[in-house]
């Protein structure tokens, strides 16, 4: 299998504090791999430094077989629990830098915005769309340069039931083309429908990581796994 | 130059034009006061107006400065361009670019309302003599300094409120520290090398440049660049 993310003995420390102790995982191409854990359990710290905000305190990450993560997050697309646009500016402009910064002929904003229903609202200010709206825009965004890997954080929070079916079925569809998905959440039932593997993080530490169906085997569910592996942990 | 089209890009937005306007109507307001003053030397009045209209460019660039790269930070915008694969050097060099491209449109804009102020008053022809090289260069490195403050302390702080009550008194405590070497060391003239004190001995009264100082200031301008960006390249980004 080829390996698309290879995090190897990653540790983050905030002030002493460990806030992802030595974790190792590996995801390979075309998986939906789910990092699984309660609030505080260091999903979001493992991605972002992933995405090269945070500097690892120890260990290492390879995107594509690579060090350099900058290079591999250009063939990447992220979707983000907030979107981060500029307000003032309208969804076009928006687009239009990312086109920018990805390389990507400004041509694709079109087909993007259309694809998620906002060519109309394309010169419409960011700040005057709803957050389901700005969830699109971010789908849009993240698609815009065909990227062979896809990182989602929260994709569903915050979203009506619509929006999260919506945002299911993208993720699905992704998943069928091959595209490999890393995706961090604590919404069980979402994470079941569409992952093939997961880690479970607890502490900022990895409490079991695989193949999800083997994992569950044995339990109601997802969250029936998920429940009685963290309490026993405690 | 993809990173300067980013930045332009990123100007369309209100408070850019805001900002803009509140700034030539102070360069304009300090302008017209100035070519009202009655003076027996209508040179040196017309050197001190075009002087003081430059010198409020300085100030509230560094404002605009300021504002422009916390919203990047208040807004996570910064956080979004690094994820989509743009690096910290890319977003460094966008903005220095952006400053220095700024400061000089801003500068001729200055002149342009110089020349018109001066026209409308009868003063043409003197008002094109006063206009040198040397003082343009002066003005520039003025209002770039200013900028790279207000960069500094944005990159240091990443906080709008704080970086703006500094800049607004650095010149003073600026003022105090020179006051306070003169005391400590008497006879030396530590206080002239302190940023904006080394400016004001660039441009002598004859129009000649002292390159001595020139050279202090240009390396305040490194220092400034090169700590902004350390600060950039080597914080994490929340």
């Amino acid at each position: 299998m080829d390996a698309v993310i290879q995090v190897n003995g990653l540790s983050k420390l905030f002030g002493g504090v460990a806030a992802v102790n030595n974790i190792s995982f590996t995801v390979n191409k075309g998986q939906v791999f789910g990092l699984l854990g309660p609030n505080g359990s260091g999903k979001t710290t493992t991605l972002s430094m992933i995405l090269t905000l945070l500097k690892p305190s120890s260990g290492t990450i390879t995107l594509f077989g690579s060090h350099d993560l900058l290079a591999g997050l250009k063939r990447t697309g992220v979707l983000l629990e907030s979107a981060n646009y500029y307000p003032e500016l309208s969804a076009r402009n928006n687009m239009l830098i990312s086109c920018k910064i990805k390389n990507v002929d400004s041509s694709k904003i079109e087909p993007a915005l259309k694809q998620v229903d906002l060519w109309n609202d394309a010169g419409k200010k960011i700040k005057n769309f709803s957050l389901g709206m700005k969830q699109r825009l971010s789908v849009a965004s993240a698609l815009l340069s065909d990227p062979e890997l896809l990182i989602f954080d929260e994709p569903t929070n915050g979203l009506d039931p619509h929006g999260i079916a919506d945002t299911r079925q993208i993720i699905k569809d992704l998943s069928a083309q091959g595209k490999t998905i890393l995706i961090a959440s604590h919404l069980l039932n979402e994470m079941e429908k569409v992952c093939t593997h997961i880690a479970l993080l607890k502490n900022g530490n990895i409490i079991d990581s695989g193949e999800l169906q083997l994992l569950i085997k044995g339990y109601e569910s997802l969250e029936d796994y998920f429940l009685r592996k963290t309490r026993k942990q405690s | 130059m993809k990173a300067l089209q980013i930045e332009f890009i990123k100007l369309f937005r209100p408070s850019t034009y805001v900002i803009l306007a509140i700034l030539l109507l102070v360069v304009f307001i300090r302008g017209e006061f100035g070519m009202h003053l009655v003076s027996p030397d209508l040179t040196g009045m017309l050197k001190s107006t075009d002087a003081g209209m430059a010198d409020m460019i300085g100030f509230i660039f560094s404002i605009f400065v300021i504002m422009n790269i916390g919203q990047e930070y208040t807004e996570n915008t910064l956080r979004r361009s690094i994820i989509e694969g743009y690096t910290r050097g890319k977003f460094f060099i966008g903005k220095l670019l952006l400053v220095i491209v700024a400061a000089v449109l801003l500068l001729l804009v200055q002149k342009l309302i110089f020349l018109a102020l001066a026209a409308s008053a009868g003063y043409t022809k003197e008002a094109f003599d006063c206009l040198t090289v040397s003082g343009a260069v002066y003005s520039l490195i003025r209002t770039i300094l200013y900028a790279l403050l207000g960069f500094f302390l944005i990159f240091l702080t990443r906080s709008v409120a704080i970086s703006i009550i500094i800049s607004f008194v650095w010149t003073s405590v600026e003022g105090l520290l020179s006051i306070y070497l003169k005391f400590k060391y008497p006879g030396s003239d530590w206080g002239s090398y302190l940023p904006f004190s080394s400016l004001a001995q660039i441009l002598a009264t004859d129009g000649t440049i002292a390159f001595q100082f020139v050279f202090i200031a240009l390396g305040y301008q490194v220092a400034l660049v090169a700590g902004s960006y350390g600060l950039l390249a080597t914080r994490d980004i929340k």
